[in-house]
């Protein structure tokens, strides 16, 4: 079973130390407002060039564990989300801070990610290999109109307007077009600069988007500071009343959560939401949600930690991200020479069911974690910013440059982290952006091979049933706006006529 | 119509930034070769996305017109003592200094050590709004966080820092 050789080799001593560590810093950044899982991720990407691949994928899911858990942490304390998984934790996660019961919201929301993370596991190690085997009978023009899916929902759905998304999502796809072209090998929208013939690299256009645009706004707003935080003394570790008084929530906000991973470009915030809004609608008592009440710390908790488990499905097996993460990790297989798709549990099953193994074993680490230690890692809320992004901005300058030796990359980095902030003032989701930066020599490749099969006709595109599916999601993720403004309209109308 | 809580002037100014950028890629993707051997050629994928990308960008420029129309100086809110206050010239001056240090090194005035230390005493000092007394807590920093960097990059990964 090539699941337990990977379980087996990840509880051997340095991919265990590697999960461990990944948990752990991914907590920290996690439960610090301004510094985001994301951030610690693309800062952590440069020095996984010099792992074996297998070892440096675990350790970047065990952040990405550890970051979508540790964020509950300023959440609950701070009513100051970590990131945005967590802003639905808030709502009764810092009431309940305020009541006194700081310690009983950390242990029902630590217990409701662990829960999440178990269930959506189940899920992603049962569907994962099915899903690969299916997706490797996928053409070109499924692909093509999978990427062209995922774009556009995480346009639509992701946050904000369907207009900017998308303008974000060809911008991104744009700025991947400089460079040697993959069908002719002649240089492409270089203007002359030798720079461009290698294209503008992943790692550069990562880090500035996320990285260098979180430090200027942290930077602007170098003066709010997190007020202190009673965490008082209480029973963190819930009983087995708890857990069966919670168990038909825990069970929906994992599948909530997973399901809503599963979909392209919806991230755990969503899922969040979502879980939120149906634990208050199933609730006898949805009036008391936002005042402390515990199912709603539930709900939040456990979807957004699911929401990451469901995501890694469609990443290991369609090389398709669900979320900015996802991505990234995407990235992280592409730097490591790995195809990303349903191909890599044939070429490279170590790292498919390593994804896998490092996913259980990341959520049992951050519950032992959470759990013994969340009183002491409460403290790094209040570490001095002036340290923490002097030294993040001498990681990224310093990062960039060891991987390519050039400094190009690291020119380029700054160009994208102005373009990034600008961005983001002008409530732009990045999101969209850096997906369509990393999916779109997916779609070129796919659109481009797959015209040439057909000698230059569309027709596939509406014949195979898959691609036409995919399609006709697309089309309705576009409309959908419209469609719903509509009816909602037409709702309101109706009311006033009957008024 | 949707709504959008940004400040329309840099919505505007990105959205005609944007359009100009298609511009360009239009200018770069004319000078590429016709295609031979298959249908679509390297010039399509570019000139289509360049095309979507000035069409929506033109949406938003008409949509945020009347923003723009109605746009006039907000009434001053009644100031919060208490309420931390922004900082954006601090982060122009950080900038500036990511950007001497990065230049400072490219151009091989420095190497990483001393540009490297140079650079956090700077920024540190900026970001704690010139606080004389924590500069030697600054000082020991940069040191410390420099020398490891480099230790680290040289010994651990083997590569060579300028």
């Amino acid at each position: 079973m090539p699941f337990f050789d990977a379980l087996f080799y990840l509880l051997t001593p340095l991919p265990f130390v590697l999960v461990f560590l990944g948990v752990a810093l991914g907590i920290v950044v996690g439960s610090i407002p301004g510094l985001t899982t994301t951030m610690l991720i693309t800062l952590t990407l440069p020095l996984t060039f010099f792992m074996d691949s297998v070892n440096a994928i675990m350790l970047l899911v065990g952040m990405y564990v550890g970051g979508v858990s540790g964020s509950q942490i300023s959440a609950t304390l701070l009513r100051m989300p970590g990131t945005p998984s967590s802003i639905m934790t808030t709502f009764d996660g810092y009431p309940m801070t305020q009541q006194g019961r700081a310690a009983r919201a950390l242990g029902l929301g630590i217990t409701a990610s662990f829960v999440g993370g178990m269930i959506s596991f189940l899920v992603l190690a049962l569907l994962a290999p099915p899903f690969s085997r299916l997706a490797i009978t996928f053409g070109p023009w499924e692909y093509f109109t999978m990427v062209l899916m995922a774009l556009v929902m995480l346009s639509s759905l992701s946050q904000g307007s369907l207009l900017k998304g998308l303008i974000a999502a060809c911008l991104g796809m744009l700025i991947h077009m400089p460079g040697i072209d993959p069908s002719s090998g002649m240089p492409r929208l270089t203007f002359g600069v030798d720079a461009f013939e290698g294209g503008l690299s992943l790692l550069p256009v990562l880090i500035g988007a996320f990285a260098i645009s979180q430090i200027i706004k942290d930077i602007i707003n170098i003066d709010v500071r997190p007020p202190k935080a009673d965490l008082a003394e209480g029973r963190m570790l819930l009983s087995l009343g708890d857990c069966r008084r919670h168990s038909g929530n825990f069970l929906r906000s994992s599948l909530i959560g997973t399901w809503i991973g599963i979909l392209p470009g919806i991230g755990s915030n969503i899922a969040s939401m979502l879980s939120y809004s149906a634990a208050r609608s199933a609730s006898k008592e949805p009036e008391k949600f936002g005042t402390g009440h515990e199912p709603g710390v539930v709900a939040a908790e456990t979807a957004n930690n699911a929401a990451v488990g469901g995501a890694l499905i469609p990443l290991i097996t369609l090389g398709i991200p669900g979320s900015v993460v996802d991505a990234i990790l995407i990235g992280a297989l592409i730097i490591h020479n790995l195809e990303p798709g349903p191909l890599l549990f044939i070429n490279a099953p170590e790292v498919a069911y390593g994804v896998i193994a490092a996913y259980l074993v990341g959520n049992l680490i951050m519950f032992v974690i959470m759990m013994l230690a969340v009183r002491h890692i409460a403290k790094v809320l209040y570490v001095p910013r002036a340290f923490l992004l002097t030294s993040i901005l001498v990681f990224c300058v310093i990062g960039i440059f060891a991987v390519g030796n050039s400094f190009f990359d690291v020119w380029v980095m700054l160009a994208l982290g102005l373009l990034g902030f600008v961005m983001e003032r002008a409530k732009m989701p990045l999101g969209p952006f850096v997906i369509g930066f990393v999916l779109a020599p997916i779609a070129e490749e796919h659109l481009r091979s797959g015209l040439m099969s057909t000698g230059g006709s569309l027709e596939p595109l509406f014949t195979r049933p898959f691609a036409a599916s995919f399609l006709a999601i697309s089309i309705a993720s576009l409309c959908w706006p419209a469609i719903s403004t509509w009816l909602r309209k037409r709702r309101a109308g109706g009311k006033v006529a009957q008024g | 119509m949707e709504t959008s809580a940004a400040n329309p002037k840099i919505e505007l100014a990105l959205a005609l930034a944007l359009i100009g950028f298609s511009g360009v890629i239009f200018v770069g993707a004319a000078g590429l070769p016709e295609p031979r051997f298959e249908p679509l050629g390297s010039a399509a994928v570019p000139r289509m996305l360049a095309g979507l990308m000035a069409c929506l960008s033109a949406i938003w420029v008409i949509r945020l017109l009347p923003a723009l129309r109605k746009a006039h100086p907000a009434p001053a809110a009644p100031l919060d003592p208490e309420a931390p206050k922004p900082h954006p010239g601090l982060a122009v001056a950080v900038l500036l200094a990511v950007f001497a240090f990065v230049a400072v090194m490219d151009f091989g005035l420095a190497s990483f050590k001393v540009a490297g230390i140079g650079f956090v005493i700077l920024c540190g000092f900026l970001l704690t709004h010139r606080d004389l007394r924590k500069l030697p807590w600054i000082v020991g920093y940069a040191v410390v966080l420099v020398l490891a960097c480099d230790f680290a990059f040289t010994r651990f990964f083997y590569i060579n820092l300028p």
